[in-house]
């Protein structure tokens, strides 16, 4: 017998149902609404928000932003195809011309009447069917579809940024869809910024699909403001024989969350999951994976890399799925983390669970201080305390970055590191 | 240079060295001998300032200061190296970083300006030539991946680009071949001078072979039990530690 528990509405909760106006007749959005009305925000009884009790810190949403009041935005020091989506919307005057590549507006691609387009956005994966898709799917203002054709190879990374820019709060729903064709090579770059002081909201969901043969990159970037809310999530379709690197880096946002839906629909494909997650102050930062080989002989692997400071607060769930079919699995899982100080916190849970007979999985997770051994070497050498503590913070997560192929962008993501440890830029010496 | 006057020394409230003394003057290079377990690597290590190792009582000098009271970051500022038994392994930290890093806290701790890149460059490259030690080796994160030989080498070369006043080498002998041996054991000749001391951490006299010592003393039990000139070295290699050992028991 089960027992519906009839929850009041939070304020939050009251206001986001609220912004629902607009869009009654759209089934794909108000079915998302009813789902949330339904459901509510997560809170920490569901065990995927067990250290995530986004109902209780979520005690505001904000009125969606309105672009018509966007500030200035500087470009990303990065080379690449740059798209922008400013305050919610997608600078959609501004779209580059990739051969190979066609970039339309999420808008446009709904209008189109893109049936297979509609199916995507209404079908989760497992790891992201839950409130927080909901909340996109239904209040989604804009994005990018970016679909990358059979064959294509990209000299240069296409770069999604988005930017929040405004001095009151407000709240952001980004839906982006990316597809990899077969037999193309691409890097795709997400970034999130904001200013650090204004408590704005962003729940930003991506779509990746990744063709058959394909080699592909995408990094995201999550480097909020610190008082934002950050709900991120990411969609992941990966194919026979391709080969998909992932890289996540979470330093901002006063709370986020990335939650991640890796489906393997295709044999011998191979994942790569990187991420690097530094936090300070009273920062609250979640990293959860759902990992699903549904098809046989797929490899995939997962290292997260987590710096916690002050009191700040890290949460990593894995879980890797061998679905009965998938015979052959190679996954590996491997959590890290970094305690600087006696208040931060680490809660780590990774899982394994598996039906098929003839697998190699593993997981692991550690928690840990700086070695003494380590540093005494590097202080025995000169090098004082707090420097030669922050090439140690440095190299623990290097191992990690190592992982990033594309030089300019590891090497970008480096320096972001190296500025949350208030170390300069990486000198880079050539040959001699 | 170095004035070490009834040093007491405890790790983990086990007392290793128990009164030891000991005076190096500026240009000597002293070897300390001993069988395992008589607190050689402690001497290097307390030194250092590892913090495993506790002062319990006694002082040293280092070139008039108070060495005790200085970090460890600020003994090898004063001039202080120690050529670590078993250097670690620092996977992330680029071997080149780590160097220009250390020599420029180095040269700030002491007032100097930092050097400059290709200055730095050209520095690396003379030294590295000199010790066998590859383009390849400095492109590495420290150490990692080294052989023993190729750490040792990589220790000595950060002794050359450091330039220090007091050079204490634990055990760099050990795990290397007759080749890598004379190659380290020329590196540290070359660092040779009338300005600089060095303390030569051994069990076998091989070493002393190729780095010929002022002195010689033997270590037991924590203390300096028998000092002498070079050929005490070649005694020991004759009659082993056995009558020390032997003492010891008594």
């Amino acid at each position: 017998m089960s027992r519906n528990i009839q929850v009041i509405a939070s304020q939050a909760e009251q206001s986001i149902a609220e912004q629902f106006t607009g869009h009654e007749s759209d089934t794909l959005r108000a079915d998302a609404m009813a789902r949330f009305k339904a459901n509510g925000l997560p809170h920490r009884r569901v065990e995927e928000w067990k250290y995530t009790d986004l109902r209780r810190v979520m005690q505001t949403a904000h009125p969606l932003a309105d672009a018509g009041k966007a500030g200035a935005v500087s470009d990303i020091a990065l080379s690449g195809h740059l798209l922008r989506i400013v305050d919610g919307q997608l600078d959609a005057s501004n779209l580059p011309g990739i051969a190979g590549v066609t970039i339309t507006t999420l808008d446009d691609a709904l209008r189109s009447g893109d049936a297979n387009l509609r199916e995507r956005l209404a079908a989760p994966r497992p790891g992201t069917d839950n409130t927080v898709r909901d909340l996109n799917t239904a209040l989604m203002q804009s994005g990018v579809v970016i679909a990358i054709a059979d064959g294509t190879e990209l000299d240069e990374p296409i770069i999604v940024q988005t930017v929040f820019t405004q001095g009151a709060a407000a709240s952001v729903y980004v839906r982006n869809v990316i597809s990899v064709g077969a037999n193309a090579k691409a890097t795709v770059i997400e970034s999130f910024e904001g200013p650090d002081g204004v408590d704005y909201q962003t729940n930003a969901l991506t779509h990746l699909d990744v063709g058959k043969d394909s080699v592909a990159d995408y990094a995201r970037l999550q480097k909020e403001g610190d008082a934002a809310l950050h709900l991120g999530s990411l969609e992941l379709d990966i194919a026979g024989s391709a080969d998909v690197g992932i890289f996540a880096l979470a330093l901002g946002a006063s709370l986020s969350r990335l939650q991640g839906g890796m489906l393997f629909t295709g044999e011998n494909a191979n994942l790569r999951y990187a991420g690097v997650t530094l936090l300070k102050g009273r920062q609250h930062g979640d990293m959860t994976f759902f990992v699903d080989h549904a098809v046989p002989n797929c490899t995939s692997r997962e290292l997260q890399k987590t710096v916690l400071d002050d009191t700040a607060r890290g949460v990593f769930q894995g879980k890797i799925l061998v679905r009965q079919p998938a015979q052959k699995t190679d996954g590996k899982m491997m959590a890290q983390s970094l305690l600087l100080s006696e208040g931060c916190e680490s809660d780590a849970k990774p899982e394994l669970e598996i039906y098929a007979d003839d697998v190699v999985c593993g997981h692991g997770a550690t928690s840990g201080q700086i070695d003494e051994e380590l540093l005494h070497y590097l202080r025995a050498r000169g090098i004082g305390d707090a420097e030669a503590r922050a090439m140690l913070i440095q190299a623990f997560v290097g191992e990690a970055l190592e992982t990033i192929t594309h030089d300019e962008l590891r090497q970008f993501v480096l320096n972001d590191a190296r500025a949350w440890l208030g170390l300069g830029p990486e000198e880079e010496f050539g040959e001699f | 240079m170095l004035k070490i006057s009834d040093l007491h020394v405890s790790v983990e409230d086990n007392e290793i060295l128990k009164g030891l003394d000991f005076h190096v003057k500026k240009g000597e290079v002293h070897a300390i001998m001993g069988p395992n377990g008589s607190g050689k690597s402690t001497l290097g290590n307390v030194l250092a300032g590892h913090e495993d190792y506790e002062v319990t009582g006694g002082n040293a000098q280092f070139d008039g200061e108070d060495l005790f009271e200085m970090e460890p970051d600020e003994r090898a500022a004063a001039g202080f190296f120690l050529a670590f038994q078993y250097p670690v392994e620092i996977p992330g930290v680029a071997t080149m970083t780590f160097l220009k890093t250390a020599i420029n806290a180095q040269r700030k701790a002491r007032g100097l300006d930092e050097m400059a890149t290709p200055d730095f460059m050209r520095f690396v490259k003379e030294k590295a030539g000199q010790l066998n030690v590859s383009q390849e080796m400095l492109r590495r994160p420290l150490n990692v991946g080294f052989s023993g030989g190729e750490k040792k080498r990589m220790e000595i070369l950060q002794m050359s680009l450091l330039e220090p006043k007091l050079c204490v080498l634990d055990e760099t002998d050990s795990g290397l071949d007759i080749d890598a041996l004379r190659v380290v054991a020329d590196g540290v000749n070359a660092l040779r001078g009338p300005e600089r001391s060095m303390v030569v951490i051994t069990h076998y006299q091989r070493l002393l072979d190729y780095i010929v010592p002022d002195v010689v003393h033997v270590m037991s039990r924590g203390k300096i039990v028998r000092s002498g000139g070079k050929e005490l070295a070649l005694e020991l290699e004759k009659s082993g530690y056995a009558e020390y050992a032997a003492e010891e028991a008594a």
